[in-house]
C-alpha cells in the first residue's frame, strides 16, 4: 500500500469518526501522528463542507413544489420539462418579443414569480396547463398564462398574432373536445374562439396605415387556416352529421340545448329546432346569433351563407373581421381575456352603437365603402394594402376556383374589399343573375344582405317595393338609434310622436316579429317553404343538381314568406339587427303573437 | 400524520402508484437533493427544476427499481445523471452570476452576509473541481452521505471513493487558499 492511498484509509477513519462523534480533530491528529500535517490540512476543509451554511430551495417551491409535484405525476409528464421551465419558457418567448432590458426582464421575471407564488401557492399549481381545455382542471392557469402573456406583449403586432395564436388553441381545444363529445365545453371553447378572434379584430383597429394593412393580412392568413378547421368543427359537432339527418329531431330527441338557445336568443323553440332539424349544428346555430348580434346580418341570412362559405369567411364578409370593415381608433382591450363569459358576453366595445360594421350606422362616417366617405382614401392602393404589387396567394385562389383574371381580384382587394366578401360575390353571382362586377359596386352602397335581397336571394323583392324608400329608411334608422336610447318598455312611444310617419313605422316594428327572425311556430312548415322555393328559386339553378348531399337539406330560408308578406314595412337587416341587438327589446322581437298581428292589421 | 420512519414501505406503495406515499419521500429527499443540485449546477433556479426532474424521473422509473441499493442512494444516482444530462445539454457551465442565496431562518443580518460570504467561497472553490470531485464532497460532507453511499451513487468501489474524498479536499483546500489569497 503506497503512503498516498494509506492516507486516504487514515483521512477516511479519521472523519468517519469524527461524524459519529468518537473522536475530534485534535484526538484524531494524535492518533495519526505520522498523518498529523496532512490531516491538520484536510480536516479543517471537510468541516468547512460539513458546516456549510444551509441551502434551501425558495420558500415559493418549498410550498408549491410538493403539490405541484403531485399534478404533475396524474398527467404525462413532457420529458426534461418542469412547470417552472415551462413558464419561463413562455417567459422568454414573451419577453424577447417585447425587448425589455435584460434586468428589468430579471425583475419581471421575478413579479411574475412572486404572483404566482401569492395566487397560486394554495392550489396545488398545474403543470400540463397548457395541454388543458375547458373542463379540466388545469384550464384556468392555462389561461392566466395566456392572459399574462397578452398583458406583457405590448407591441402590437405581436399582441394581433398573440391573440390569434390563442384563438388557434381554442379551436384546437375544441377539437379535443368533440373528440371526447364534451358537447358542454365544446361549446364554451367555441365561444372562446369566437371571443379571441374578435379581440384580435379589436386589436387591429388600433392600427392605422400601413400598419394595419399588415396586421389585416395577418389577420387574412390566420383565418384562412383556421375557417377549415372551425367549419369541420362545426359540422362534426356531436349529433350533427347532417348525413343523418333520419335521426335528428326523433321524438324522444333532447332539446334542451335548443331550448338553451332559444331562451338565450329571444326566440322560439320551435325555430332553433327548425334550424337544428335541417342540418345546422347547436354551435352553427350559436355562432351565427353571435355574428348576427354585432353585424347587420340576420342568423339565417348568416346561417344561408354557410351553405358556400365557412365561419371565417362569412365573418370576413360581415366585416366583422380581417379586411374587412374594422375601422381604426379603438383602443386595444388588453384585459379583454377578462371578458371570456360565453355566447351572451361579448366584448363591450363591440355594442352596436360603435359597431363599425353597420355601414348605415348614422354617424358613422368612417365606413370604408362610403363613396363619400373621405375616409375611403385609407383603403386605396397608395396606402399600403397593395404598394408591393404583390399577388396575394388568396387572390390567387379565387381567381383559380372562379376562372377570373387574378387582377381582378387584387384590384378588388387593393379597392378595400376583403377576400370573403369577393367571394361570397362570386357566390352570390352563380346564383343569380347579377354579375360579379355589379355586386362589387353595389357593395360600394349596400351591405351583402341588402345585396342579397336586392339579387333575390334572400328575400321577397314585392317586401321591399312596399317599404319605405331609402330615404325614409335611413331616417327611420335614425329614428330607431334615438329609440334604442330610450326606455325599451315604453311601449307606447306613438302618445308622443302619433303624428310621425317614421315613429309610427318604428312603433310597428317593435311590435312586429323581425322579418328574418324565424316565425312563430312555422318553423317546419317554413322550411318546407323554403324547400318549395329553393325549387323555384333561380339560384338553385346551380345548387340543385350538385348538392345531392345531406347538406342540401339544410334550411336555407328558415323565414316564410308569407311572414314578411304581411309586413308593409319590412325594413333592412340592418334594422333587424338593431333592433335584435337592443337585449331589453328582446321580448317584442318575439315572433308576431295574435295580438301584434291584430295590431299591425288596425294600422294598415 | 408523521412520515414512516423506513423508506421500504414508502417505495413499495409509491412502486404501485401511490402518490401520496411518493409524496412522502419527496418531502424527505426534496431538500438533500436541491443541495446537492445546487452545489453542482451553482444556481437555484435550475436547481429548484433539475430537483423537480429529478423525482419525476424517479416516479417513471420506480417499476424498474429493484431494491438492490437503498432508495436514497438510488434517488442520488438520478440526481447524479440528471446534472450529466444537465451539462451535456448545455455543454457548457455558466459562470456564477447571482449571489448565493442563504436561507435566513436562523441567521441574524450580519451572519447571514457572513454566511453568504462563506457560501460564495465555498461553491467557488467547489464549481472549480472536476466533476467526480465535486460529486465526493458535495455528496459525503455536504448531504452527509457514508462513503458507501456514495460508492453506490457514484457506481464506484468504496476504496476509490475513500481515494477521491482525499484528492477532492486536497483539491478543495488549494483552491480556497487561492481564492482567500485572490480575496486578500
Amino acid at each position: 500500500m503506497t503512503d498516498a492511498s494509506e492516507f486516504s484509509d487514515v483521512l477516511a477513519e479519521s472523519i468517519e469518526a469524527i461524524e459519529r462523534g468518537k473522536l475530534t480533530s485534535e484526538e484524531c491528529l494524535e492518533k495519526y501522528p505520522a498523518y498529523a500535517d496532512n490531516l491538520g490540512d484536510l480536516l479543517p476543509v471537510m468541516a468547512m463542507l460539513r458546516d456549510a451554511p444551509p441551502v434551501e430551495p425558495s420558500q415559493a417551491f418549498q410550498q408549491q413544489s410538493p403539490q405541484r409535484l403531485l399534478a404533475q405525476l396524474e398527467t404525462p409528464v413532457h420529458e426534461n420539462v418542469t412547470f417552472l421551465q415551462a413558464l419561463r419558457h413562455k417567459w422568454q418567448s414573451t419577453q424577447s418579443q417585447i425587448l425589455l432590458p435584460k434586468r428589468m426582464q430579471r425583475m419581471a421575471w421575478t413579479i411574475i414569480l412572486t404572483i404566482f407564488v401569492t395566487f397560486m401557492a394554495s392550489t396545488g399549481v398545474l403543470y400540463a396547463a397548457d395541454s388543458a381545455v375547458p373542463g379540466d382542471p388545469l384550464y384556468k392557469i392555462d389561461r392566466s398564462l395566456e392572459a399574462l402573456q397578452l398583458s406583457m406583449t405590448h407591441n402590437l403586432e405581436d399582441n394581433v398574432s398573440l391573440r390569434l395564436a390563442q384563438a388557434e388553441e381554442r379551436l384546437v381545444e375544441a377539437q379535443t373536445l368533440a373528440e371526447r363529445a364534451d358537447e358542454e365545453n365544446l361549446q364554451n371553447a367555441l365561444a372562446d374562439y369566437s371571443e379571441s378572434i374578435l379581440s384580435a379584430g379589436q386589436a387591429v383597429k388600433a392600427a392605422d396605415g400601413q400598419e394595419r394593412e399588415a396586421l389585416l393580412l395577418l389577420f387574412d392568413d390566420a383565418l384562412q387556416q383556421q375557417d377549415a378547421i372551425l367549419t369541420d368543427l362545426l359540422d362534426d359537432e356531436p349529433g350533427d352529421d347532417f348525413n343523418e339527418d333520419a335521426e335528428r329531431c326523433t321524438e324522444d330527441e333532447d332539446y334542451s340545448q335548443a331550448e338553451a338557445i332559444a331562451e338565450a336568443e329571444g326566440v322560439t323553440l320551435e325555430q332553433v329546432k327548425a334550424w337544428y332539424c335541417s342540418g345546422y349544428g347547436y354551435g352553427e346555430i350559436k355562432l351565427a346569433f353571435k355574428i348576427s348580434a354585432q353585424t347587420d346580418f340576420s342568423p339565417e341570412e348568416l346561417l344561408q351563407f354557410r351553405e358556400d362559405l365557412g365561419w371565417g369567411e362569412i365573418m370576413q364578409a360581415a366585416g366583422l373581421i380581417g379586411s374587412g370593415k374594422i375601422k381604426s381608433g379603438d383602443p386595444v382591450d388588453e384585459e379583454d381575456f377578462e371578458n371570456y363569459g360565453g355566447w351572451g358576453n361579448g366584448p363591450e366595445d363591440l355594442d352596436d352603437s360603435d359597431n363599425p360594421i353597420n355601414s348605415n350606422d348614422p354617424g358613422d362616417d368612417d365606413d370604408p365603402y362610403d363613396p363619400e366617405d373621405p375616409g375611403d382614401d385609407e383603403w386605396d392602393d397608395e396606402n399600403g394594402r397593395c404598394a408591393s404589387g404583390e399577388i396575394h396567394p388568396q387572390a390567387q385562389a379565387i381567381a383559380d376556383a372562379n376562372d377570373a383574371p387574378v387582377e381582378q381580384i387584387m384590384e378588388w382587394f387593393c379597392s378595400g374589399l376583403g377576400f370573403g366578401e369577393i367571394k361570397l360575390a362570386f357566390k352570390i353571382s352563380d346564383q343569380t343573375e347579377v354579375s360579379t362586377d355589379e355586386l362589387v359596386e353595389m357593395r360600394g352602397e349596400l351591405g351583402w344582405g341588402q345585396i342579397m335581397q336586392e339579387a333575390g336571394l334572400i328575400s321577397n323583392k314585392d317586401d321591399k317595393q312596399t317599404g319605405p324608400s331609402d330615404d325614409t329608411d335611413q331616417s327611420d334608422k335614425q329614428d330607431l338609434k334615438e329609440k334604442k336610447d330610450k326606455d325599451p318598455k315604453d311601449t307606447n312611444p306613438s302618445a308622443e310622436n302619433g303624428s310621425s310617419t317614421d315613429q309610427d313605422s318604428k312603433d310597428k316594428k317593435d311590435k312586429e316579429p323581425n322579418p328574418n327572425k324565424p316565425a312563430d311556430n312555422n318553423g317546419s312548415s317554413n322550411n318546407q317553404d323554403s324547400k318549395e322555393k329553393k325549387e323555384k328559386d333561380p339560384k338553385d339553378k346551380n345548387s340543385s343538381e350538385d348538392k345531392n348531399n345531406s347538406k342540401d337539406n339544410k334550411s336555407s330560408q328558415v323565414d316564410g314568406p308569407n311572414v314578411q308578406a304581411e309586413l308593409p314595412n319590412s325594413s333592412s337587416s340592418a334594422n333587424d339587427a338593431k333592433e335584435k341587438n337592443n337585449p331589453k327589446s328582446s321580448e317584442k322581437q318575439q315572433p308576431a303573437g295574435k295580438d301584434n298581428k291584430a295590431e299591425k292589421k288596425e294600422k294598415d | 400524520m408523521p412520515l414512516e420512519k423506513n423508506d421500504a414501505g414508502l417505495v413499495t406503495r409509491a412502486g404501485q402508484g401511490d402518490k401520496k406515499a411518493f409524496g412522502d419521500l419527496y418531502v424527505r429527499y426534496m431538500g438533500n437533493i436541491y443541495r446537492y443540485i445546487y452545489f453542482k449546477v451553482s444556481n437555484q433556479q435550475d436547481a429548484e427544476d433539475l430537483t423537480e426532474q429529478v423525482f419525476l424521473k424517479a416516479w417513471k422509473g420506480l417499476s424498474s427499481y429493484r431494491g438492490d441499493v437503498p432508495f436514497k442512494s438510488w434517488i442520488f444516482r438520478i440526481a447524479h445523471n440528471t446534472i450529466v444530462d444537465h451539462y451535456r445539454t448545455r455543454k457548457e457551465s455558466l459562470p456564477l452570476q447571482e449571489d448565493h442565496w442563504v436561507s435566513g431562518q436562523n441567521y441574524e443580518m450580519e451572519e447571514k452576509l457572513l454566511a453568504e460570504e462563506q457560501l460564495n467561497n465555498l461553491t467557488g472553490a467547489i464549481s472549480r473541481l472536476s466533476p467526480l470531485h465535486q460529486d465526493v464532497l458535495t455528496l459525503r460532507f455536504i448531504n452527509g452521505l457514508s462513503v458507501r453511499a456514495v460508492a453506490e451513487i457514484l457506481d464506484r468501489s468504496e476504496g476509490a471513493v475513500r481515494v477521491l474524498q482525499h484528492r477532492a479536499l486536497q483539491a478543495a483546500r488549494a483552491l480556497l487558499i487561492e481564492g482567500e489569497a485572490a480575496g486578500d
